[in-house]
Formats: C-alpha cells, sequence, structure tokens
C-alpha cells in the first residue's frame, strides 16, 4: 500500500485489464499505528492551512455569474442609496438626530450584499455541496468559522462604507443653521454604525443558517428587511423590544423606550437564535 | 484498511443501519449490495463521518476517516454526484476541493482528462448530464490519488462506455494495492468488478462472500433429447424438477447431481448449468424473513 498510485488516465484510456503499476503493500491493522509511513498518509497528515479554507469560501463567494453580478452591484446599492437617503434628509438639531438617518439605512443599506452572504450559506446546504466540501475538510468547526471570516470580511465593508459615506455626506446636507455635531463624536458615530452594522449582517446569517433553501431564505430575508425597517417608523415602542439593531438604536439615542431593557430582550432574541441556527447547522444531516 | 464494527444508525426510533461489520482488505474491490432503501448510502455516510452512527464506529488504516487531518489522502470518496452547486463550472469545484486537500489546482485539469471531462470543464455543473456529473465526482473522489476509494452508484446514469471504463479503473486501482467500495442495487453491474460481495437487506449485513457463491442457487437447468424421460429420473431420484418454457428442465439440485442421476439411469443431457439466482431473488431468500 504504501507508495500507491493509481493507473493514470485509466477512465480516458480504459486498460483492458488494469495493469498494476505498483505492488500492493501491507497494510497496519486497525486501530494499530503504522509500523512504517506511506506517502500518502504523510499527506493525510498535513491539514490545509486555515487560510486555504477561507480562499475557498471566498471562492465560493464569488462562485456564480449571479453572485459575481450581486457583488458588484450590492456595493453600489450600498453607496449609492446611502448617499441618495442622506443628502435628502434635512439635520435636525441633535448629535442623535443628525445620526438618525443613517442608522434607519443600517436596515436596508446592505441588502444586497447579504443577498450575496445567504445565497453563499443557504446555498451549501440547498445544493449539498457543502458535502464535497465536509468530505474533503470534515471538521464542521473550521468550515463554519472559514464562512464567518467571509461574513467578517462582508460586515468590515459595509460598515467602513456607511462609516465613510456618513462622514462625507452628513455635512453637505446639514442645514447651515443647526451646525454639524458628529465631528465632535466620531468615535461614537463609528460605533454605532460598526454596531448596527454588525447587527444586520447576523440577521442575514441567522436567515441563511436557518433555512437551508437559498430561495427560502432570500425571500425570507427580503420580506422580513421591509417589515422591520416599517414598523421601526410605524410602531418603535413595541419593534425596539425585537429589532436587531436595538443596541446600535440605543447606543446612539435614538431608542423609543427610556430604558436599557429593549437591549436585553433584543440581544437575548437574536443571540438566542443565532445558537439555535448554530446547533441547526452542526446537527444538519448532509443527506 | 477500511474496517466497520457494529454500525448503527437509528432514525426515529427505527433502525435504518443495524450492527454492520466487516474489513476490507487492500487490492479489493468490494460491492456493496442492496435494494433501493436497504441502508446503503446510510452506511457510507457514517464511514466519511458525514452522519453520525448512534452505535459503531469505523477505522481507515486505523483511524477513524474524520481523524485524519487531510482525508482526502486516504479515501476518494463520491456519495452524491449531484452535490454540487450547479452554478459553478466543474473545474472551479474541483479547484476549491483541490486546494481543501492541498493539492496543486494543475492537478484538476489532468483528472478532468482522466475523467472524460477534458473538454467539458468550463461547463456550468448545473448543464452537465447525469453521466457527467457521475464522472465529476470521479475526478473528486480521484483528485488526490487516494488508497482507498469509496462509490456510491457510480455507475448511474452512464453510457455503456463509461460503465467499461469504470470497471476498468476499479479493477486498475485495485491491481494497483487500492481498495474499493463501491455500491448497488443492481447485481450486473458489479458482476464484473468485485472480488467480494457485500449484501445489505433492511440495513443488516444479510451475505458477505464472492459473489459466486452468493448468486450459486443449488438449482440446474439441463437440456437433454428426452427432457420428460429426464424429468423422470430427477422425480425418482427425490429431485423437484419443474419444466420451462424453452423445454429444458428445471431441476432443485446442484449441476451434478443432476449429471450423476442422469447418467446412472443412462438419460442423454446436451446441457446442463447451474441457475443463479437474480439479486431480487437472493433478497428474498436472505433478506426475507428479516423485515423489522
Amino acid at each position: 500500500m504504501s507508495g500507491y498510485q493509481p493507473p493514470h488516465g485509466a477512465m480516458a484510456q480504459a486498460p483492458a485489464t488494469g495493469a498494476p503499476p505498483m505492488s500492493p503493500q501491507p497494510m497496519p491493522a486497525v486501530g494499530q499505528p503504522p509500523a512504517q509511513r506511506s506517502p500518502w498518509q504523510y499527506r493525510a497528515e498535513r491539514r490545509a492551512s486555515f487560510l486555504a479554507q477561507v480562499r475557498v469560501e471566498f471562492r465560493k463567494l464569488a462562485g456564480t455569474i449571479s453572485d459575481r453580478i450581486l457583488l458588484i452591484i450590492g456595493p453600489l446599492v450600498l453607496i449609492g442609496l446611502s448617499v441618495w437617503m442622506l443628502s435628502l434628509v434635512e439635520r435636525m438639531e441633535s448629535a442623535a438626530d443628525q445620526l438618525a438617518p443613517a442608522v434607519w439605512l443600517l436596515r436596508i443599506a446592505a441588502i444586497v450584499l447579504h443577498a450575496v452572504l445567504i445565497k453563499l450559506i443557504a446555498g451549501e446546504w440547498q445544493h449539498r455541496s457543502a458535502q464535497p466540501t465536509l468530505l474533503v475538510q470534515p471538521s464542521r468547526a473550521r468550515y463554519f468559522l472559514a464562512q464567518a471570516v467571509v461574513v467578517l470580511a462582508v460586515w468590515l465593508f459595509c460598515a467602513a462604507a456607511q462609516i465613510a459615506v456618513t462622514f462625507i455626506v452628513t455635512p453637505m446636507s446639514t442645514a447651515p443653521t443647526s451646525g454639524y455635531l458628529l465631528d465632535y463624536r466620531p468615535g461614537w458615530v463609528i460605533g454605532v454604525l460598526m454596531l448596527g452594522s454588525l447587527s444586520a449582517v447576523m440577521a442575514a446569517l441567522i436567515v441563511s443558517m436557518l433555512i437551508p433553501n437559498a430561495a427560502g431564505a432570500l425571500a425570507v430575508y427580503f420580506g422580513v428587511v421591509p417589515v422591520m425597517a416599517i414598523m421601526s417608523g410605524v410602531a418603535p415602542e413595541v419593534f425596539v423590544w425585537i429589532d436587531p439593531l436595538a443596541p446600535a438604536v440605543t447606543l446612539a439615542g435614538l431608542s423609543p423606550v427610556d430604558s436599557p431593557a429593549p437591549v436585553f430582550t433584543s440581544l437575548a432574541l437574536w443571540l438566542g437564535l443565532f445558537a439555535l441556527s448554530g446547533w441547526a447547522v452542526s446537527r444538519r444531516d448532509l443527506a | 484498511m477500511l474496517s466497520a464494527r457494529e454500525l448503527t444508525k437509528v432514525y426515529n426510533g427505527r433502525p435504518v443501519v443495524y450492527n454492520v461489520s466487516f474489513d476490507l482488505q487492500p487490492g479489493t474491490v468490494t460491492a456493496f449490495l442492496g435494494p433501493n432503501g436497504a441502508g446503503k448510502s446510510t452506511t457510507l455516510r457514517m464511514l466519511t463521518g458525514l452522519t453520525r452512527p448512534t452505535h459503531g464506529q469505523s477505522w481507515f488504516a486505523g483511524k477513524p476517516y474524520t481523524a485524519w487531518p487531510n482525508p482526502a489522502h486516504v479515501a476518494g470518496v463520491l456519495l452524491d454526484a449531484s452535490a454540487t452547486h450547479p452554478g459553478r463550472t466543474g473545474r472551479a469545484h474541483l479547484r476549491n476541493i483541490a486546494i481543501l486537500a492541498g493539492m496543486p489546482t494543475s492537478r484538476v485539469d489532468e483528472v478532468l482528462y482522466e475523467v472524460g471531462l477534458g473538454d467539458a470543464g468550463g461547463k456550468k455543473v448545473g448543464k452537465y448530464s447525469l453521466g457527467m456529473r457521475q464522472r465529476l465526482g470521479l475526478a473528486q473522489a480521484l483528485l488526490t490519488r487516494p488508497p482507498v476509494l469509496i462509490l456510491d452508484e457510480p455507475i448511474n446514469g452512464l453510457d455503456p462506455e463509461g460503465i467499461r471504463s469504470i470497471r476498468n479503473l476499479l479493477r486498475g486501482h485495485a491491481v494497483a494495492g487500492g481498495t474499493v467500495l463501491l455500491s448497488s442495487h443492481v447485481l450486473s453491474e458489479v458482476d464484473q468488478t468485485a472480488d467480494r460481495v457485500l449484501m445489505i437487506g433492511n440495513g443488516q449485513i444479510v451475505a458477505d462472500g464472492p459473489l459466486r457463491e452468493l448468486v450459486s442457487s443449488q438449482q440446474s437447468i439441463a437440456r437433454g433429447p428426452d427432457t420428460a424421460r429426464l424429468a423422470q429420473v430427477l422425480q425418482e431420484a427425490g429431485i423437484g424438477v419443474q419444466p420451462t418454457p424453452d423445454g429444458a428442465v428445471f431441476a432443485n439440485a446442484t449441476p451434478e447431481r443432476v449429471s450423476d442421476v442422469a447418467f446412472k439411469a443412462g438419460v442423454q443431457i446436451h446441457n446442463i448449468t447451474e441457475h443463479e439466482q437474480s439479486l431480487e431473488e437472493i433478497f428474498f431468500r436472505l433478506a426475507g424473513g428479516q423485515q423489522r
């Protein structure tokens, strides 16, 4: 067995008898360490790096034509929508009011980029393409971590874009009588936008992990996001208790409830859903 | 090389695989035969860590599949040819696998050529025929040149040339010292390839041995100039007989015994063959009474 090399071009050349290029070698018995390691054993004992796994997940992110189209459209939608909305809204007196449009944009601006993530994660289960991945690299924890790195990268991109647009467009659209206030507290603005962007991407991640079907997950996500955006305007006192963006909204000083309690209920709900989705994925059968 | 002990999987209180044990040696092709729903795929998924066994364990060269840091170099596995994203190209799919397995991506084009997909690597998998998907799955299994091949119904959807190529490939792999386990629900798919058959029915191994022994029925079909006389002498010897539609005699005895009886009675036989059981008959005989 050591030094085993199967015949090259076996199918293409179809040898009549399958001539042996090498002789079989004895194999170690079950549960016993091999006396002498063969070349395939050396290769089998060397795990590919985590970076290689991350690279594969990034390749999958842009693996199809529709993925590539969405990856081009996504940043344009994010930046275009943010610039358009922020330049339309007239600035108010307080810093919180000046930040409010940017916080609201966190709910919808990255929707296309989130769709790419949903396609990647839910699509892997829908098309069972997670199976060949896990056959080659069986650790589900590593697989999820590699996907988490992709999610992290998308989150950082979205957050950076939204922070940049907020700091560039808001001063231009602020009414001369109000005075631009966000420059006085840049750390706070960045914190709110990073936290809000993270909450939004986590909501997309949870949907993609809970629904192992890309079309179904996208339908749910595209249904839930507008409903949440409308609810946050129509019934903010009710919605804030389950709003995934409640921590960011509260940090921005925009919470309709004068208490940190909605932050705790929101965190409990969404962290609970995240734990549930992680459990569901870890137990999911690759039939 | 590959061993399984008491592999058991229970879904909703119902065992779909029960107490499956076997050892596979290098240099052999073993067919894992059973009807649809017998537990073949579940067993193969348990071997490769995709499904957790309720009980039991398996080892590849002394370690469970998932305990190998880079198991693609231990076993090439084809479980489901359709488990590939239809929007990606065959080449892109294999490149991802090559990166994960630590193989140079130049190996991808080599293996695509080996399985006869040299010109189709740039096509989307969604546009592949079933046979092409099978070939792509095989390409993945062969990518690392592993010593073990585990293939679930690899011949499904292949044309006769493809089937012949697969047979040659598997025999060549075994002759080179590799270990092959292939599942099928069609006996004729494996009869020219397998050295050994593991037969599973209702989730349990019901037979294990060389194919010849399994299909042997202890029954014969004899032809001669006077089949009526032949049937009479066989009946007189206590052998149950039945006429066949084409004028032969079907006897419940081995060809040797039928031949001896006919010779002693002076009855001529022109042709006598052992009746080989079909897979369905074998299952009926071996697994028929084991419904759980």
